[in-house]
């Protein structure tokens, strides 16, 4: 009775894992975004290309992830050799050094260089690393020169791409014409990490409207979650039956049929259960995904149901950890 | 039994001409509320409908006039729109231009390039001169060839394709002006001008250059036609453009383009003014307007847009647009229409929430 419900354990944990927040550190073992061209980009030093930004990253790598205080060399085909520092903290974060910002560069890239600070994106449900202060090069010698902050933007549908304001206060030091205009500087929503952040003068009442906007989008971003929590725990609960059915195929005869058609009855309707109930308060979007919680209670739930049966029990559990992840896969 | 007019032959076979020319498709005008500017729909309907009917108005005459008198280039490029073809002016442009381009992120060095001025021939048809300058009602025939060309490097990952676009014009104008002591006079003034356009982009990288070849989208089968009026004194300008628009479809192998005859006009007032209004439509229907106020010849405070819903075609809501803070729908005689507001400070496009007035 303990064992089978350490494996029930482990089973809830393989779940939670699977369906955790996305973290925006740097992990170059997603094969989608990163290539490794070079050394050993597991555990040694490598090189590893950026296929989604185009650029060469090279450096230490622990576990495929960076190592903090470390150095990284970053460069793109439009650097021209040239190679630029960064280094990572402790949650693989960006903490210092320089980001090019080569998505659908053409000529010139422009570079920021200076401190990133921290950022809960409430749209992403993420923690991601902003610049703080430094200077953004423009590559064509207009260049920032000061201190950034960053205003999450909803864009499209809140979870699908990460937008935001890149907020400026400082010098914008034209190198070719030798001027200098202080001031506040507001960037229209833009990709982070990915192209160029165009800035425009801005006055400061507009923030008090970026405020306002942002307060409105939270707002929709709940609709929004709430629609793609329930497209994720339909996935997820569809993997999971698709496992389950070939567990219950190999083990036909030994009569357990009844006890996993009961399994996956219950799986099912405690899905359709939480897809009828009234909706979360506002607000509640930014916190723990609901969409793991529902899986682990009512996978929970129903492997407790089975639990008479050990072996049943247990492949059921194996069952359902390989749902999740393919689940996981498939939703990237 | 009506007797027909001495002019009957000329007039029916002008207007066949007209009918020819237009093909099956006859043009929708547009119906503003101004009277100013439904006299002027009116004037374009007459003018266009003879000029597509004469096959020599955009060719010089057999026995070209000379030039009445000795007149500077610059005095007579100005008024004729070869602005840009003086070597001094296409600098200041060129300058200005760099600085906005690099503002907005962009190498100037490659896009900035400016337009090149080929081949400029300047017919007088009629023009008299007093004192050695010109003077009274002129009308002269431009012609000239242009070239624009710019570079850009695509990232494609690891190697990076130069893409080399270039668009050349063959235009022919027919100005209609008043001069009086060798400067051109305010007033009722019109031109009309012949456009052919073709575009080439060129890449070197062979396989790039294969792909796109599948999706090129072939230059327009007949030139366009403008036809400017203006009147500077009142602060008005009215410009009807009849284009071949193109029409794409996927196909089996690439794009299919087909191409349909569109009409634009775009009525301004407020020219000079501190209040730039501006109208356009596409054929019949109101496309967008425009509402800028001015000083000093630069934009300066909320300009007012109102233009075709664009979102509600692709299904996206306001809210799912960026840079829509300060938009929201509207109903124009009784379409759903997109109100955007932009502040400009002195020429300068900025963020704000209350754009100052003054």
């Amino acid at each position: 009775m303990r064992t089978s419900s350490r494996r029930r354990g482990a089973a809830l944990a393989a779940l939670l894992a699977a369906l955790s927040p996305a973290v925006h550190a740097l992990d170059i073992s997603n094969a989608d975004f990163y290539r490794c061209v070079q050394g050993d980009c597991r555990n040694g030093q490598g090189i590893v290309h950026d296929m989604y930004q185009n650029q060469m990253l090279e450096g230490n790598w622990q576990g495929s992830k960076t190592i903090p205080g470390q150095r990284y060399l970053v460069s793109h085909p439009l650097t021209k050799g040239k190679k630029y520092e960064q280094f990572y903290g402790a949650d693989g974060l960006m903490d210092r050094g320089s980001q090019i910002r080569g998505f659908g560069a053409m000529n010139i890239v422009p570079v920021f260089t200076g401190s990133f600070g921290r950022m809960d994106h409430a749209f992403m449900r993420a923690r991601l690393a902003v610049p703080y202060e430094g200077v953004y090069a423009m590559g064509n010698g207009i260049e920032y020169r000061g201190r950034f902050d960053y205003m999450p933007a909803k864009g499209t549908e809140a979870g699908r791409i990460t937008m935001g304001h890149t907020i400026f206060y400082g010098d914008k030091v034209d190198l070719e014409d030798n001027s200098k205009e202080t001031g506040l500087f507001v960037s229209n929503s833009a990709v982070v990490g990915g192209g160029v952040v165009m800035f425009m003068p801005a006055r400061p009442d507009y923030m008090a409207l970026l405020q306002q906007q942002y307060q409105r989008d939270l707002q929709i971003a709940v609709g929004d979650f709430k629609q793609q929590e329930s497209e994720k725990a339909w996935r997820t609960a569809f993997a999971i039956l698709g496992e389950v059915a070939l567990v219950m195929a190999g083990s036909s005869g030994s009569g357990s049929g009844g006890s996993g058609n009961r399994f996956a009855m219950d799986l099912v309707g405690g899905l359709m259960k939480n897809a009828t109930a009234p909706e979360s308060p506002a607000g509640s979007a930014g916190s723990a995904d609901p969409s793991a919680r529902l899986i682990q209670l009512v996978t929970g739930a129903a492997l407790g149901k089975v639990a008479g049966d050990s072996t049943l029990s247990n492949s059921l559990a194996k069952a359902v950890a390989s749902g999740i992840e393919k689940s996981g896969a498939a939703g990237k | 039994m009506h007797r027909l007019t001495p002019n009957f032959p000329r007039c029916f076979l002008l207007g066949l001409a007209a009918m020819a020319s237009f093909g099956a498709q006859a043009l929708e005008f547009p119906n503003p509320p101004q009277p100013e500017a439904q006299a002027l729909v009116k004037r374009f309907q007459a003018d266009y409908t003879r000029i597509k009917a004469d096959p020599n108005y955009f060719k010089p005459p057999p026995t070209p006039m000379a030039m009445p008198c000795e007149v500077p280039q610059r005095e007579l490029y100005t008024p004729l729109g070869l602005h840009m073809a003086i070597p001094e002016e296409a600098e200041k442009i060129r300058l200005m231009t760099r600085k906005q381009l690099r503002d907005m992120g962009m190498d100037p060095d490659t896009a900035a390039k400016p337009m090149q001025y080929n081949n400029i021939r300047i017919t007088p048809i009629k023009a008299a001169c007093a004192a050695g300058k010109l003077d009274g009602e002129a009308e002269f025939l431009v012609q000239f060839d242009t070239l624009m060309e710019n570079s850009n490097n695509i990232n494609l990952g690891a190697k990076t394709v130069k893409m080399t676009m270039k668009m050349m014009t063959q235009q022919a104008s027919r100005y209609f002006l008043s001069f009086k002591d060798g400067k051109i006079q305010d007033g009722d003034k019109y031109h009309v001008t012949q456009l052919s356009m073709r575009n080439e982009t060129l890449y070197d990288d062979a396989q790039m250059a294969a792909t796109m070849s599948k999706t090129k989208i072939p230059d327009a089968p007949e030139p366009q036609v403008s036809l400017t009026y203006m009147n500077f004194g009142a602060g008005q300008m009215a410009t009807f453009t009849v284009s071949m628009a193109p029409k794409i479809s996927a196909g089996l192998f690439g794009v299919n383009t087909s191409f349909q005859q569109q009409l634009d006009s775009h009525f301004t007032t407020g020219l000079g003014q501190s209040l730039n209004r501006m109208e356009m439509y596409k054929n019949g229907k109101l496309f967008m307007t425009s509402e800028t106020p001015m000083k000093n010849g630069k934009y300066h405070g909320e300009q007012v847009q109102v233009q075709e819903n664009y979102l509600k075609a692709s299904g996206m809501r306001l809210d799912q647009m960026p840079g829509m803070e300060k938009a929201r729908l509207v109903t124009v005689n009784g379409v759903e229409m997109l109100e955007t507001r932009n502040c400009f400070i002195a020429g300068v496009l900025t963020k704000a929430q209350t754009c100052p007035k003054d």
